[in-house]
């Protein structure tokens, strides 16, 4: 399972050692470049210095070969052993001559014979360094007793004035001259420092694995309080909302999303109870009725009449109306069903539809408006949108107030149903689609009604992909069928 | 005894009623909550059924405001709503019992029986003076073992006098306890009646008299 703790700790502990290890590096290598190039400079400069010491005063003792003789002489053999006669060049650079000084060089005729080396050097010999140009070359390398050395190589040419006529020896053929430093001062230093950063870099990297663990588990400790209190939600704890006071802000949308939703959800489970309560009580009703009705015949046979039996037979159809009702809606509200769109006048429809209401509606002394236009059509289900105009007329019919007024229109694919009705509120029109809903909760015509027929209707309303709304204007209602796609934001 | 019934379901109403009649009680039956305490509250009933879901006042309302005027006729709800809360809202606010559709027949004239009963302070159903003893479950009398016959109206006076023992009872309440309103009885209709009662319980010349009459007031039955 991805877990976003482990991965933030992976990568954070990650990144920050890789951080680590290349600022180490970064360090050591600057440290050692930054050595190596000083004592570059500083062999450099030596270089130099014999160079122009070798150009300005031996002249005349090059002898051919291209360099001083007597630079560093030491115990030498052969033409190299010669004591020479001016140590002023080593005069100039005691160091070279001090075992102590770190500072070697050491120089090789053309013919690669060993020529000259420095007294500090003893018995040791630099290794001589195969070039091919006569650029300077730096190296690293080590004595014959070991003792790592830094070297720099450089080649000076043969003659000047003092050289031979016909020696044709080329400058490459030169004194290759190697001069070098002890190294091991140096590696001791960055051996030092390299330690110290691998010690720095493991106390830092304890100290980051656990900053990176609490700062985690801070980070995240709104998430997990997110995560526990949602497991913690269940269908009897619908009403629970998060306190999103103090919630960090990138929460908050998440926050204000589930309480968005709970609320929705604690909604339809409501409205879920009440369809089960609701119905419980229109089946209990009617089952009492007949329960007691048989009871009370068996009892008293002798008493029993023929009304009874009429009462049980009203009764029974009433609960089949009531079952094939809510068949209809389950039916409809999964949209099992088979249409036969045709064009459907809706003029047509809608009187046809009043027929059986129109008594009824006589009775109760209601003003009844049509305006109806000829043109005023809609491509759907005949059957199912009388469905919806028999519900329609029927609720407008029944709760109309005593005297009241039912304007019926419709233009074009529009088709509007208004009523007067004394008291009715917001909420309660809100309400008027929910299964079950009657205003008068004592439901005491009950025989007639069961609450359905708005449910129905909005359902085969779905089903034609027609939108059913009711709303409240001036104390009427006004109930709109219309295609879908035509969707006002008014309505509710 | 008198009931009272309201109940806004016609077809419901009317076989209760029915079946009570059939029982042996006079009822009252009320359509609305407003009918229903207006006939509460004006006449003194032996016990009253009330339905919770009503048009107008409401089975709850009704009753609180029943007892609210000082009436503490017993009262049961009969009533769809099955929730505890109901239940224990219905009882608390001053309902003797509470009874959900649909229920038996048998168990809601039992229940009756057991408010009648206690409205008049009796725990047992067989009721006993001397050697008369009624059986309020089967409607019976008897005495010294011998069954008695009566009629409906007989048996409901001995019943009311059985209850009320030793207490005088007038003419009047007589009438209000067996009589529901779509009677009116004839003057001498209570007299003719206890008259026959008398002859009745008399099974044998060694029998004493236990109705005996208050000049002006009523009647009362009591060992002598």
């Amino acid at each position: 399972m991805k877990s976003i703790r482990r991965n933030l700790t992976i990568w954070l502990l990650g990144g920050l050692s890789l951080i680590l290890v290349a600022a180490g590096a970064g360090i050591y290598v600057a440290v050692r470049t930054s050595l190596i190039k000083a004592v570059d400079a500083e062999m450099a400069v030596d270089m130099q210095l014999l160079r122009n010491l070798g150009k300005a005063e031996s002249e005349p003792s090059f002898a051919g070969k291209g360099f001083p003789k007597g630079i560093g002489k030491g115990p030498g053999k052969g033409p190299s052993r010669r004591v020479p006669a001016d140590r002023k060049f080593l005069n100039k650079i005691p160091a070279y001559d001090d075992l102590e000084s770190g500072s070697f060089y050491q120089s090789w005729d053309g013919d690669g014979k060993l020529d000259e080396k420095s007294a500090s050097l003893g018995e040791r010999n630099l290794p001589k360094i195969e070039r091919t140009t006569p650029d300077p070359t730096f190296a690293f390398d080590q004595l014959d007793n070991g003792t790592p050395v830094r070297l720099l190589s450089f080649k000076v040419a043969p003659g000047g004035k003092g050289r031979p006529k016909g020696d044709r020896r080329r400058p490459e053929n030169g004194t290759t001259i190697v001069i070098a430093r002890d190294m091991e001062a140096t590696e001791k230093t960055l051996s030092t420092l390299l330690g110290g950063l691998i010690a720095v870099g493991f106390v830092a990297g304890l100290g980051t694995f656990a900053l990176v663990g609490t700062a985690v588990n801070r980070g995240l400790k709104p998430l997990r309080g997110l995560g526990t209190k949602t497991r913690e939600i269940n269908s009897n704890s619908l009403d629970f909302r998060f306190d999103d006071g103090g919630a960090p802000a990138e929460l908050l949308p998440v926050y204000d999303r589930l309480n968005d939703l709970l609320a929705r959800i604690e909604s339809s489970f409501e409205r879920e109870r009440r369809f089960s309560s609701d119905l419980a009580h229109e089946m209990r009703t009617p089952v009492a009725e007949l329960k007691t009705m048989a009871e009370v015949a068996l009892q008293w046979p002798e008493k029993a009449d023929t009304s009874t039996h009429q009462e049980s037979l009203d009764i029974a159809q009433q609960l089949e109306s009531m079952i094939e009702n809510l068949l209809a809606l389950a039916r409809w509200e999964s949209g099992e069903l088979s249409l036969r769109p045709e064009q459907v006048s809706l003029k047509e429809a809608a009187e046809k539809s009043w027929e059986p209401h129109a008594k009824k509606a006589e009775e109760r002394n209601l003003e009844v408006e049509f305006d109806v236009t000829d043109e005023a059509a809609l491509r759907t289900d005949p059957g199912m949108l009388r469905h919806i105009f028999d519900n329609l007329f029927s609720n407008a019919v029944e709760y109309t107030n005593e005297g009241g007024r039912i304007e019926v229109e419709a233009q074009g694919d529009r088709f509007e149903i208004t009523n007067s009705a004394n008291g009715i509120t917001e909420e309660e029109v809100g309400q008027f689609f929910d299964r079950c809903w009657r205003r008068d909760p004592s439901r005491s015509d009950s025989a007639e009604h069961s609450g359905l027929g708005l449910s129905l209707a909005r359902a085969c309303a779905k089903a034609l992909d027609l939108s059913l709304s009711a709303r409240l204007e001036d104390s009427k209602i006004r109930f709109s069928l219309f295609p879908e796609e035509k969707m006002s934001p008014a309505s509710s | 005894m008198r009931l009272l019934l309201v109940e806004d379901s016609r077809r419901l109403r009317e076989q209760v009623a029915l079946a009570l009649k059939r029982s042996g009680y006079a009822v009252d039956a009320a359509e609305n909550g407003e009918d229903g305490l207006w006939m509460a509250q004006n006449h003194d009933y032996d016990a009253a059924i009330l339905d919770i879901m009503m048009p107008g006042i409401d089975g709850l309302t009704l009753l609180k405001r029943l007892r609210d005027s000082g009436k503490e006729t017993p009262v049961m709800f009969l009533t769809a709503r099955d929730k505890v809360e109901d239940k224990v809202n219905g009882l608390r606010i001053g309902a003797d019992d509470y009874l959900v559709k649909p229920f038996a027949l048998a168990e809601l004239l039992a229940r009756v029986e057991v408010l009648c009963r206690r409205s008049y302070h009796n725990a047992t159903p067989v009721l006993k003076i001397d050697d008369l003893e009624v059986d309020t479950t089967a409607k019976s009398a008897s005495r010294t073992g011998q069954k008695l016959d009566l009629t409906a109206r007989e048996y409901a006076i001995l019943e009311l006098l059985m209850h009320r023992k030793g207490h005088t009872i007038s003419r009047t309440q007589i009438e209000e306890h067996i009589y529901d309103e779509m009677v009116s009885p004839m003057s001498n209709v209570v007299d003719s009646a206890v008259c026959a009662l008398r002859k009745k319980i008399a099974v044998n010349p060694d029998c004493r008299p236990l109705i005996h009459t208050r000049r002006g007031q009523g009647y009362v039955l009591e060992t002598r």
